[in-house]
């Protein structure tokens, strides 16, 4: 599904250059739950925005799918995104202003699916995360626990083939961060592929495969399963 | 400090808002000063006062004149002993000459008694004799005046001659009148002096007889003569009261007196009275009939206290708004010092410093802004204090005001959440900066609507038909030193002859008014043949020639033209279709061969033309009569000549040739007719000016306002900018998501200026008797333009936020 070949990033400022990947490569089948681990710096969330193509690459070959997207502009990469891939992030990123229901709703706005059927789709998800009885709450009523839910929610609505996690667990206690884990492994068991970054040794354990990152480059892999 | 220089922005909309608002305040408060304090720079001028007539005649017509009778001050000054002096004064306009071929034209020549000087006060430069106006061959003339006419030279005892060939001598030198006063005169004489002159001067030589038993007879308010003048030889009355005389002590004793002289059997039958107005009073609250020029009026400084109210609440909330929002975002500033051990005074002293820093600045620009302004339109105006002290005020207020909002809504958001929450809950905390943004808008609107709507009247004034024509119509007056002199209808014959030969002249015309120029003489003394009484409404009377309504391009409606007359004398008239009614005539063909009395000469109604505007779309067209007489009564006539060809200026220095040949000693200058007619709306194409001025002030603070809130909105929404972006939204989407939020306010304050511009426009179009209508397409392009401009300013900002990388964004915690 993912495959990357020789990536490089750099962050330029005005005296320096900063090296965020180094030629790294390495492949995600689908199906697969990969956790990428490795110190604070060393370029995990780089690599997970390069692969959610939130973010440019500086070289290197990235594809996806079967379809070579490095240098794919935003209309394209925009398109690529909202059908295939769904992100959950440690900070949860919900707009205060929308319902729960609003929230899980809004890829699908932009999808383009039908009003009914939009409603049909989130009631599902919600249901499915047990979150339906808080669907008119805001997220700001809600614990970190559900918060998260509510971003798994929005992240699977629309079917993805690749879930992008990054640090999903970073902001919560551990029993909630428990209950993430295992939406996300139910999730991934029902055939969605998912590469999470996390810092978390406890959570690199519900995944097939860990890949261990410094400076930008891969320096390790376990598999685990 | 700081943070306004760490703010390049917003501060700079803060500041240049609040910098133009105080600057207009300024100028238009010192524009209302000036319209304000009209003649009261005068001496006591709280006693002095103009008698305005007010007759109601026995046929129902009433007569509210600035004119009165010579006998009405005469009277009261004899009369009461309340009365310490009075003046009577007779206007014309004359052309002045200094001896060479020079000329000035349009120079305001008062006839007045020896006493002018004891009601209106001036300070004499300098004098010959201590006795002024006593010398019958003497003038006073103002300062500026003396120097138009003679430089630098030392004008006492210089001659200058007027139109009608009378030389006078300089007596006395008098400090100019200001021009906020209803009285504009260059020079004073006595009427000793024109009634001297009126019987001694021999037209045909152009020579004054001397005439040593001349004796110069008091007028006498007492006997008849003094009360049947017609209106056009009335003079202004005034008269000056004890110190502290209340007035109503004068006009009780009015009935009384006017009871002791030998009123005509007209006024006599009707009811007369005096109307007192303070002096101070003349320009803005007087509208009478007859008055020396057009005065102002307290609608419009009332619209002048509107625009003032309007852009400084504009710019106030623009600056409270911003201020408001610059100090939301300082709010975990704000928290750490609270927890660090500042408190809350300390913090609203903060803001309030800043607050004052930002006032002072823009106070420190507005200050020249003002006095540019200032200079250029009101020049010579002293600016009283208690505009310095309001301006103050203002500063203190704004300043104080936009220090409270802030601090109370951060102390109503709490300090100890600012660290917590940063920017997230804000979100409904600023509803009221909605409410002011909207507010702003809905202001901007209406000035939009009213700027177009007068503008659409303008245009209409200007492209409406007139009724004539005056597309490459000039005129100059009549030359004025042949004014009374037997010689006129040979020269002019002359003249007229030598300008048939100009191919390029298609028509010329000579009479006593033209289109847009005053109508000297009203009569009122028009009835029917074999009448006593005369028709109950006064009509105007203008003296033309048979070329007149050709030049003009003028439509006869019934009848036919005048005819040619060798001397320009004859029997015959025309008349407007607005006189058949008021002659009581149903239609114009029954008119013709009609026979009317004109003062004592019957004259025969040979023509009807259709109505035109003879002044401006202010007022009605006037029941008017078209007479053929070349004796104008020593008013100024006009020559108006129509050029077939465009190439207007080798035509005129042909013109010009003739006429320096035929009327020697005099300048020839022309002007053109539509030009002239348009300059009766100079004063409505001003208060235009402001208006725009100020709709586009209000428009651009509006927008600074706006894109205020739109920084402040975008950078409150980058987070969700990035998670709808990620959640798959396009550039687009993202910013009509943005842009509709904004648009939201400006649809609102657009429904909400609707009523109100309706109205306002609708008052303002009031004060013209032909208006256009206010169709909905001014409505459509003021919402049109807000709604464009509004989006223009928010879009940039839009598309920069939607094209930011939604990693940042969603890093931003």
């Amino acid at each position: 599904m993912i495959k990357i070949t020789d990536l490089e990033k750099y962050y330029k400022t005005d005296e320096l250059q900063t090296i965020a990947l180094n030629k790294l490569s390495f492949e995600v089948k689908e199906g697969e739950f990969v956790a990428i681990m490795g110190p604070s710096g060393c370029g995990k969330s780089t690599l997970l925005n390069i692969l959610g193509m939130l973010d440019d690459s500086d070289g290197g070959s990235f594809i996806f799918n079967g379809e070579e997207v490095i240098d794919y502009n935003e209309r394209k990469r925009a398109n690529i995104r909202k059908h295939n891939i769904g992100f959950v992030f440690q900070s949860f990123n919900l707009i205060d202003q929308l319902s729960v229901f609003e929230n899980v709703e809004l890829p699908l706005i932009y999808t383009g699916v039908k009003k009914g059927e939009r409603k049909k789709r989130v009631e599902e998800v919600l249901e499915k995360m047990q979150i339906m009885h808080r669907r008119k709450h805001f997220p700001q009523q809600l614990s970190g626990g559900q918060q998260q839910r509510v971003a798994v929610a929005r992240a699977v609505v629309n079917n993805p083939k690749l879930i992008l996690a990054d640090e999903p667990t970073g902001n919560l206690d551990s029993s909630n961060g428990n209950e993430v884990m295992d939406l996300l492994t139910e999730l991934n068991s029902q055939g969605t592929t998912i590469v999470m970054v996390t810092h978390s040794e406890h959570d690199a354990k519900f995944t097939h495969r860990i890949i261990r990152m410094l400076d930008g480059q891969k320096v390790a892999e376990n598999t685990l399963v | 400090m700081r943070s306004i220089i760490n703010k390049t922005f917003l501060s700079l909309a803060k500041i240049s808002g609040l910098a133009l608002g105080f600057a207009v305040f300024i100028f238009l408060t010192v524009k209302i000063q000036y319209e304000n304090s009209y003649d009261e720079f005068w001496i006591d001028s709280e006693d002095v006062y103009r008698v305005a007539l007010d007759v109601k005649y026995a046929n129902g017509e009433e007569v509210l004149s600035a004119k009165n009778f010579g006998g009405a001050s005469e009277l009261l000054d004899l009369e009461l002993p309340e009365v310490i002096s009075y003046c009577n004064l007779g206007k014309d306009v004359v052309t002045i000459f200094n001896g060479s071929k020079q000329k000035i034209q349009d120079v305001n020549f008062i006839y007045t008694d020896p006493t002018f000087f004891d009601v209106f006060k001036r300070k004499i430069i300098k004098s010959e004799s201590t006795k002024l106006l006593e010398n019958i061959h003497g003038v006073a003339i103002s300062e500026s005046f003396a120097k138009k006419l003679f430089g630098n030279e030392d004008p006492i005892n210089k001659e200058l001659t007027i139109n009608e060939g009378w030389k006078f001598v300089v007596d006395a030198v008098f400090e100019d009148i200001p021009s906020h006063s209803h009285m504009k005169v260059d020079v004073v004489a006595a009427y000793k002096s024109l009634f001297y002159y009126m019987q001694n001067f021999d037209n045909t030589r152009q020579v004054l007889i001397k005439n040593p038993n001349y004796q110069y007879h008091k007028p006498d308010p007492y006997s008849q003569r003094r009360w049947n003048t017609p209106v056009q030889y009335r003079p202004y009355s005034y008269i000056k009261l004890k110190k502290g005389t209340p007035i109503q002590a004068v006009e009780s004793k009015v009935a009384g007196l006017l009871s002791k002289v030998p009123l005509p059997y007209r006024l006599k039958k009707g009811d007369m009275k005096f109307k007192f107005q303070p002096i101070h009073d003349i320009h803005l609250k007087s509208n009478l009939s007859h008055e020396q020029s057009a005065n102002g009026n307290t609608k419009q400084i009332l619209f002048l206290y509107i625009i003032i109210a309007v852009v400084l609440f504009v710019c106030v909330i623009n600056f409270i708004n911003l201020n408001t929002i610059s100090n939301i975002e300082q709010l975990k500033n704000y928290s750490i010092r609270i927890f660090n051990g500042s408190t809350y005074w300390q913090i609203f002293q903060m803001i309030l410093a800043e607050s004052f820093i930002f006032n002072g600045i823009a106070l420190f620009i507005a200050l020249p802004l003002a006095y540019v302004l200032i200079i250029a339109e009101l020049p010579s105006t002293k600016v009283a204090p208690y505009i310095f002290l309001s301006v103050v005020a203002i500063v203190v207020l704004v300043s104080v005001i936009a220090a409270l909002i802030p601090f109370l809504s951060v102390v109503k958001n709490g300090f100890a959440s600012g660290l917590k929450i940063g920017k997230q809950k804000i979100s409904q905390k600023w509803k009221s900066q909605r409410v002011m943004v909207t507010a702003q808008f809905s202001i901007t609107i209406i000035l939009i609507i009213c700027t177009t709507g007068i503008y659409k009247q303008m245009q209409f004034m200007m492209a409406s038909d007139l009724g004539f024509n005056g597309q490459q119509t000039l005129y100059s007056f009549s030359p004025m030193t042949m004014n009374q002199h037997p010689d006129i209808p040979n020269k002019l014959r002359t003249f007229r002859n030598k300008l048939d030969a100009l191919s390029d002249v298609s028509s010329f015309s000579v009479s006593s008014s033209i289109p847009g120029q005053k109508v000297s003489r009203l009569n009122n003394q028009i009835r029917p043949l074999g009448v006593a009484e005369p028709f109950p409404t006064s009509f105007s009377e203008i003296s033309i020639d048979d070329n007149y309504i050709k030049t003009y391009g003028i439509h006869l409606k019934a009848g036919k033209n005048l005819s040619v007359q060798n001397d320009w004398i004859s029997d015959d008239i025309l008349i407007n279709e607005t006189a058949l009614p008021a002659m009581g005539i149903a239609n114009a063909v029954d008119a013709i061969g009609q026979v009317i009395t004109v003062g004592n000469k019957n004259c025969t109604i040979v023509g009807v033309i259709e109505d035109y505007h003879h002044a401006s779309l202010h007022t009605p067209i006037k029941p008017s009569i078209y007479t053929q007489n070349l004796h104008w009564n020593h008013s100024v006539g006009y020559y108006s000549f129509q050029l077939s060809i465009k190439d207007i200026d080798k035509t005129m220095s042909q013109i010009t040739q003739i006429w320096n040949a035929l009327y020697p000693k005099e300048e020839f200058i022309y002007n053109f007719s539509e030009a002239s007619f348009a300059t009766q709306y100079a004063r409505d194409q001003k208060f235009n000016q402001i208006l725009t001025y100020s709709a586009c002030l209000a428009l651009l603070i509006s927008c600074l306002g706006l894109l205020g809130m739109a920084l402040f909105n975008i950078k409150k929404r980058v987070k969700e900018i990035g998670i709808r972006k990620v959640s798959g939204a396009t550039v687009s989407q993202i910013i009509v998501l943005l842009n509709i939020d904004f648009l939201k306010w400006v649809i609102m304050a657009y429904i909400i200026a609707l009523p109100m511009s309706w109205y306002t426009i609708n008052r303002w179009l009031e004060d013209f008797a032909y208006r256009t209508n206010m169709s909905w397409w001014v409505y459509g392009f003021a919402g049109l333009l807000a709604i464009t401009i509004a989006l223009a300013s928010v879009s940039w900002q839009s598309y920069k936020a939607a094209t930011n990388n939604p990693v940042e964004a969603l890093k931003e915690e």
